[in-house]
């Protein structure tokens, strides 16, 4: 087959574009998205809810440390069949609808906002102004089921696989630049991991179960059926051995 | 140092991108390269692919000490430098329900609140004694109260 | 914070994941600038896959050295500094390899 020559204008006007676009378009939308977020608020109930749920789940784990009696006053403290905590609270069973929910549902709108509008307006508007050039050529032989792949937009039966199409390009940039976009943005990255840390320790990042009663009840019956076993029996004989 | 090693990979990089685009468009210009376009390894000069590779070379060392600063993975090296007070502050072990809140609190409304608590009480005794002497015996409680 | 059983060593989640992190960093920088050295000398085929394997052991050779003797301060193994990454940056290389090989492919001025 005869070597296709590309114009060098394409590679300056359609090539090197549109991997600006796709990068700059990427981080515009990085910090647009740190911009429009804003810190999630948590009631007192649900932390409440959540640290009962987090020390039962502690005592189960942890109980056996603990002497019998006081063991047994924890266990009693939530499982009392009359007063425990777990039986007395009683949270009706709210699984939040996210419709009915205005905070949260301007929370996904706002989502879905920042993830479909870029994408849906920016690859209309490249494959409106870049339809149906050929860009460049992959470096290394490919098989006939990639010709779809990298060249929409273009249909020539006879034309090399390797070929790389316009839209194709948009679309190898989009996912491609996803690691560059750690490299280039990645304090930002270490500063949201940091802080991801500290709410783990404050404890303000505790999942919330959707349905906080029958997390309840499900805690309830978990320590109902925890025995008390006393791990340090005998630990002054083996300390003093 | 790191950073300026970096910088020179990247620019000679960029120069040796240049040069090899220059080299192409020549050997086009002047139809030199019709013979071995269908070699593997590339028909650039020798001086071109070499400043290529250390510029790279280079790049890769400065990226290495920019970016390589790791963290000591054991957890006694990390709280080598922290006080007992910071290790030892859990949050499940916080209890508020202590003494301070009447240390901290606004002493006087609360004397206040005692007071007539106490005032309402007296004065309840005394109405149920006698209804002659409660505003005396209240002025009396009052008396003692504030002194 | 995560505990090693058999000599009891207690190791430092944050500090492990923030390693690899950077790691991961420093493996995405080299793909992408040996994409770019291979888009330059116009790497082809299989020449080019190789010198992306070439560049990644090469740059996991040049963090041990940097790391010196006290490796296992920070890793917990010295296998996992060659082969964690490796397929990770892959897709970067790819990018740009394309990318420079594009620029630098022989076109009617």
């Amino acid at each position: 087959m005869a070597e296709l020559l590309l114009d060098s204008k394409i590679r300056f006007w359609v090539f090197l574009p549109l991997m600006a676009i796709t990068f700059l378009v990427g981080i515009i939308k990085h910090y647009l998205f740190i911009f429009m977020s804003n810190d999630k608020t948590v009631d007192k109930q649900q932390l409440t809810d959540s640290q009962a749920l987090l020390r039962s789940r502690l005592i189960r784990e942890n109980g056996k440390y603990l002497p019998k009696e006081s063991f047994l006053m924890r266990k009693n403290y939530f499982t009392n069949e009359d007063s425990g905590f777990f039986v007395k609270q009683k949270r009706q069973s709210t699984v939040k609808n996210p419709m009915s929910d205005p905070k949260a549902m301007t929370e996904m709108l706002k989502g879905n906002f920042l993830n479909m509008i870029p994408m849906v307006v920016i690859g209309g508007w490249i494959n409106w102004a870049y339809a149906g050039f050929l860009c460049t050529k992959v470096p290394f032989p490919l098989t006939f089921r990639f010709k779809p792949m990298l060249q929409k937009d273009v249909n020539l039966v006879s034309l090399d696989a390797s070929w790389v199409s316009s839209a194709s390009w948009y679309i190898i940039n989009l996912f491609g630049l996803r690691s560059m976009y750690n490299l280039v943005l990645g304090e930002n990255n270490a500063a949201d991991q940091t802080k991801a840390m500290q709410d783990q320790m404050s404890g303000a990042a505790l999942s919330m179960p959707d349905d906080i009663s029958k997390a309840f009840k499900a805690e309830n019956e978990s320590l109902t059926i925890t025995e008390h076993k006393w791990l340090l029996k005998g630990i002054e004989q083996s300390f003093l051995n | 140092m790191g950073k300026f090693v970096l910088t020179l990979g990247l620019i000679g990089l960029c120069h040796a991108a240049y040069s090899a685009t220059q080299h192409k468009s020549y050997m086009r210009l002047t139809e030199h390269d019709l013979d071995s376009g269908s070699s593997h390894i590339s028909s650039l000069p020798l001086d071109i692919l070499v400043q290529t590779v250390l510029c790279l070379f280079l790049s890769c060392l400065g990226v290495i000490q920019v970016a390589a600063k790791f963290k000591p993975i054991k957890i006694t090296s990390e709280w080598e430098n922290k006080t007992w007070d910071n290790v030892a502050n859990r949050t499940s072990f916080y209890s508020f329900n202590h003494r301070g809140k009447f240390l901290f609190s606004d002493v006087d409304s609360e004397n206040q609140r005692l007071l007539s608590n106490y005032v309402n009480i007296n004065r309840a005794e005394n109405i149920s004694k006698k209804e002659d002497y409660s505003s005396e015996s209240e002025n009396y409680s009052l008396d003692e109260q504030s002194n | 914070m995560m505990m090693k059983n058999d000599q009891l060593l207690a190791l430092s989640e944050s500090a492990i994941r923030y390693n690899h992190f950077l790691l991961d960093y420093c493996q995405t920088s080299i793909s992408a600038l040996s994409g770019c050295t291979a888009g330059i000398i116009g790497l082809t085929g299989l020449y080019g896959f190789l010198f992306y394997f070439i560049c990644s052991i090469l740059m996991s050779f040049v963090l041990v050295a940097f790391l010196g003797k006290n490796k296992s301060d920070y890793f917990l193994s010295t296998q996992s500094l060659f082969t964690s990454t490796i397929w990770s940056g892959l897709q970067t290389y790819l990018l740009f390899w394309t990318f420079l090989y594009g620029m630098c492919i022989d076109s009617i001025i």
